[in-house]
């Protein structure tokens, strides 16, 4: 189906092999200068993301990208084409000027963050496409370049010295990035922290400003400045979330940028004119998606599936309870069975609902398996009870004498900690309260192993 | 869409490029007239919803916004076929209010942090737009230019169709206003809901808590701006592109904020803002030296506008306030100087007050001139300075505000006597003549000395 949008003959697997085989093939040409680019530009602008995404500066990217559009043309104008060097120059000259003046205008003015990036980016860019048409109707060599510089960048136009740059850029931006790792991660978690550490913010911001705005700089010409940004933030935000670490934040990030920006260059291999920052962008948002969703532990689903499973747990601890004190009310007989309409009636609920309970617990083995009417408590059924009505009896203690409650006011309170009170607080409890043996009701607390 | 048109044909040889600047004429106003009044109604309308996103900043909301609805746009011209078909409305309209769902979900249901939610969503949905041009604009006449700076010469050539001659040797152009009808209608429709949903939108947007107790739907009002946003920047895409239509929503209200701190006012001077920078640009564009994208230099227009007001703006502008301060201290300046001599007496030579006040020779003449065209006072023939009875009142007044503020921090909030001096000194030269009765009244001292 690719294979047939870009007019190219095989199938999806042949044209991977086709790309691989032509970038291992021992000769060193545009293809793999594209993708020793976009991989040296991804990690660049991952690693980097990582620290915008933190300080919740995301739009900073969107905002310099969008303002280094006048410099492009007027480096175009003054080299009289297109020489990536002086274009790379007047594009920094720009980027950093937008970023300066954005200060100043939060500094000075009473507008909020949002409005002096979106003025300055939008005036910056605004004179680029002024320039831009002058540029075009001086049809100047190369001229006609210039809108892909904006709209996706073309990364099969790379060439062998740029790719070269942009490593050297990585190169130094990692490098930086080392050697400032504390200053940086420091002010980057809580910035008034830092300054009580002695760290000099304010210079630790120019300097990553000074490096987002070189990343973005090198990026253009393979992303595009609309969607430079983007590079900057999806695989930083991809990286966040899957760790909780700052040091793998980084290097995830990295990794996902790099891969991004080689699907780009990939789909740049089938058709020169493809727009590789488009696809890189889209690539790097799919993987975004799925951490959306599969990340273990910030993911979608696994946060939604923990909630079930603790639901389920919970209802099914409820029915134990439940059990344990009909046992009490017995007197504490030897007897384990239960009929399914006292309990019902117990719990104020239908035997259908009990059913449902029952089968969730026969899940973990509290009541036997195939004897759905009466219910038959396990051995571990019951240990796990007499934990749950410790938990809750502790609690009602626990608030009627520390937290002076009155003992008609606790029920609720306990209903809901007996199910998430940890082993270490409850041992606490037990200490504070005297290792008690009765709850505000006089009821026995039952003893645990605890 | 280039441009190969009579309209330009004129303009060239009519104004060559050497002469610098042409101011405008009867007839480039009948050529342009158009093309002007849709920048006007394209800019007013995105100025005054701008108005609301920068004050309840949203502004970068707006800029997603108008990213996100590309892939609606191209959608709709696929399925219909023309850039006039009112499905690309529709779509893109849908598209943006799915952005600003998106935005809200990602960041909602992940630990992913808004800002970012922002720029994950608009990107991607933009990088999609642009695949789908690459991939589709060879089947149809798509132009990938018109997403990066917009088109808002297009309506020459549209209206140039219906170009006819009135009368032999005198040609004439007959517009057909209809290009012009949906951004009419949409400016009109703003501006009608302004005016009925006039408080609600000002309630909600100051003061969340008291509209809903109001009993306003705060929710509802905030879709219905979204709503009326995507519909705004979607039928000025066409005329303007993706981003100078954010420069367009932003710029206005963001100025206006400068002028003024009231919402009816400021929506006003929005308007004069989108106004006067679509006439400057148009008029940067085509009719100055420099013969380029009309869209882009409307927004340089605006920004240009925008740093004026931040100079000049009264009360807030950069300048202003700079002169403000500058006029005050040398106030508080003379007012020094006057104590000074008091103090000195008949010692009051110009070396002894240099000394007494630690100031450079030259400063001090200066203030000595300053203060003699106040009237405050006047030198003798031994170059000793006395104050005259203008300058000796001025001491009394300094003096008696001094007084009061120490006594008023030592009775009201019992500071001991050690640690009002400092805070007297700086105070005396602010006390208005209201605030010195008011503070006599308070403490039950004669009004006047």
């Amino acid at each position: 189906m690719i294979a047939a949008r870009f007019g190219l003959d095989g199938s999806a697997w042949t044209l991977v092999t086709r790309f691989l085989g032509g970038l291992f093939d021992g000769r060193f040409d545009s293809l793999d200068c594209a993708v020793y680019a976009a991989i040296f530009l991804g990690v660049t602008c991952g690693a980097l993301g990582s620290f915008i995404v933190l300080r919740r500066q995301s739009l900073l990217g969107d905002a310099i990208g969008h303002s280094v559009l006048p410099g492009v043309c007027l480096g175009f104008l003054a080299a009289g084409g297109r020489s990536i060097p002086v274009l790379l120059l007047g594009a920094l000259v720009s980027g950093l000027l937008s970023a300066l003046l954005i200060a100043v205008l939060q500094r000075t003015t009473k507008l909020k963050t949002g409005e002096c990036m979106g003025l300055v980016f939008t005036g910056f860019y605004g004179l680029g496409i002024v320039l831009l048409k002058i540029v075009q109707r001086q049809s100047l060599p190369g001229s006609s370049g210039l809108d892909k510089l904006i709209l996706g960048g073309q990364i099969a136009a790379i060439s062998l010295l740029d790719t070269l740059l942009i490593g050297a850029v990585m190169l130094a931006a990692l490098t930086m990035i080392v050697i400032f790792w504390r200053p940086l991660s420091v002010s980057s978690f809580d910035e008034e922290f830092a300054q009580g550490l002695g760290i000099p913010v304010q210079w630790i911001h120019y300097l990553l400003m000074v490096l987002l705005t070189v990343a973005i700089v090198i990026s253009i010409q393979a992303v595009g400045v609309v969607l430079v940004s983007a590079m900057l933030v999806i695989p930083a935000a991809t990286g966040y979330l899957l760790t909780d670490r700052l040091k793998r934040m980084v290097i995830l990030s990295a990794f996902f940028g790099a891969l991004g920006g080689v699907t780009g260059a990939f789909f740049s291999y089938l058709d020169k004119d493809a727009p590789s920052g488009a696809f890189m962008v889209l690539a790097a948002a799919l993987l975004f998606g799925l951490a959306f969703f599969l990340a273990p532990r910030h993911g979608l689903l696994p946060r939604l599936k923990r909630r079930y499973d603790q639901r389920q747990r919970t209802a099914a601890e409820n029915l134990l309870r439940t059990l344990y004190i009909m046992r009490e009310h017995r007197g504490g007989t030897a007897d384990m069975r239960f009929g399914v309409d006292d309990v019902a009636a117990m719990r104020h609920e239908t035997p259908a609902m009990i059913h449902r309970l029952r089968r969730i617990a026969a899940r973990r083995a509290w009541v036997e398996r195939d004897s759905p009417d009466p219910i038959i408590l396990t051995e571990g059924g019951l240990e796990e009870a007499r934990r749950i009505v410790r938990n809750h009896r502790l609690w009602e203690l626990f608030l009627t004498q520390e937290a002076n409650l009155a003992s008609d006011h606790v029920h609720a309170d306990a209903e809901y900690i007996e199910h998430v009170l940890p082993k270490d607080v409850l041992r606490k409890l037990e200490q504070m309260l005297d290792r008690p043996t009765a709850d505000p009701h006089g009821r026995p607390i039952p003893g645990g192993a605890a | 869409m280039t441009l190969p048109h009579p309209a330009f044909s004129i303009h060239h040889s009519a104004f060559p490029l050497g002469s610098l600047l042409t101011p405008w004429t009867p007839t480039s106003l009948e050529v342009y007239w158009p093309m002007i009044l849709q920048g006007i109604l394209v800019s007013v309308a995105l100025g005054l919803i701008g108005c609301f996103l920068v004050v309840r900043g949203l502004s970068l909301l707006g800029d997603a916004l108008s990213h996100s609805v590309l892939p609606g746009i191209v959608l709709g011209f696929l399925v219909s076929g023309s850039l006039s078909s009112p499905l690309i409305l529709v779509g893109a309209t849908i598209m943006g209010l799915l952005a600003g769902v998106l935005v809200h979900s990602v960041h909602h249901h992940s630990r992913v942090k808004e800002d970012a939610s922002l720029g994950i969503v608009f990107t991607t949905l933009f990088a999609l737009g642009v695949v789908m041009i690459n991939r589709y604009a060879g089947q149809a006449d798509l132009d990938p230019g018109c997403v990066l700076y917009g088109n808002i010469e297009h309506f020459i050539v549209n209206v140039n169709a219906r170009w006819v001659p009135a009368a032999p040797g005198h040609e004439r152009y007959t517009f057909d206003p209809r290009p012009l009808l949906p951004m009419a209608l949409i400016l009109l429709t703003i501006v009608v809901l302004l005016v009925v949903f006039y408080r609600q939108l000002l309630v909600t947007t100051f003061d969340r808590a008291m509209a809903i107790s109001l009993g306003i739907n705060a929710t509802l009002i905030h879709y219905g701006l979204l709503t009326m946003l995507s519909l705004t920047v979607v039928a000025s895409f066409e005329a303007v592109g993706a981003v100078l239509a954010v420069a367009l929503l932003i710029m206005p209200g963001a100025t206006a904020r400068l002028w003024t701190d009231r919402m009816g006012r400021m929506l006003f001077i929005a308007a004069g803002h989108a106004i006067l920078s679509t006439l400057f640009g148009y008029w940067l564009a085509h009719r100055s030296v420099v013969d380029t994208s009309a869209a882009g230099a409307i927004t340089v227009a605006g920004f240009a506008l925008f740093l004026l007001s931040w100079l000049f703006a009264p009360r807030t502008g950069l300048l202003t306030t700079a002169r403000q301060r500058r006029r005050l201290s040398a106030v508080i300046d003379s007012e020094n100087l006057v104590k000074a001599i008091e103090e000195l007496k008949d010692d009051a030579t110009f070396d002894n007050l240099a000394k007494s006040l630690n100031e450079s020779p030259k400063a001090l003449r200066r203030r000595l001139n300053d203060g003699i065209r106040r009237g405050w006072f006047k030198l003798d023939a031994q170059q000793r300075v006395h104050l005259t009875d203008a300058g000796r009142a001025e001491s009394a007044r300094l003096t008696r505000a001094h007084d009061l503020w120490e006594q008023y921090l030592q009775q009201d909030l019992g500071l001991p006597p050690d640690h009002v001096h400092d805070a007297a000194e700086w105070i005396e030269h602010h006390l208005s003549k209201d605030k010195l009765a008011h503070l006599a009244e308070h403490l039950q001292k004669p009004p006047s000395p």
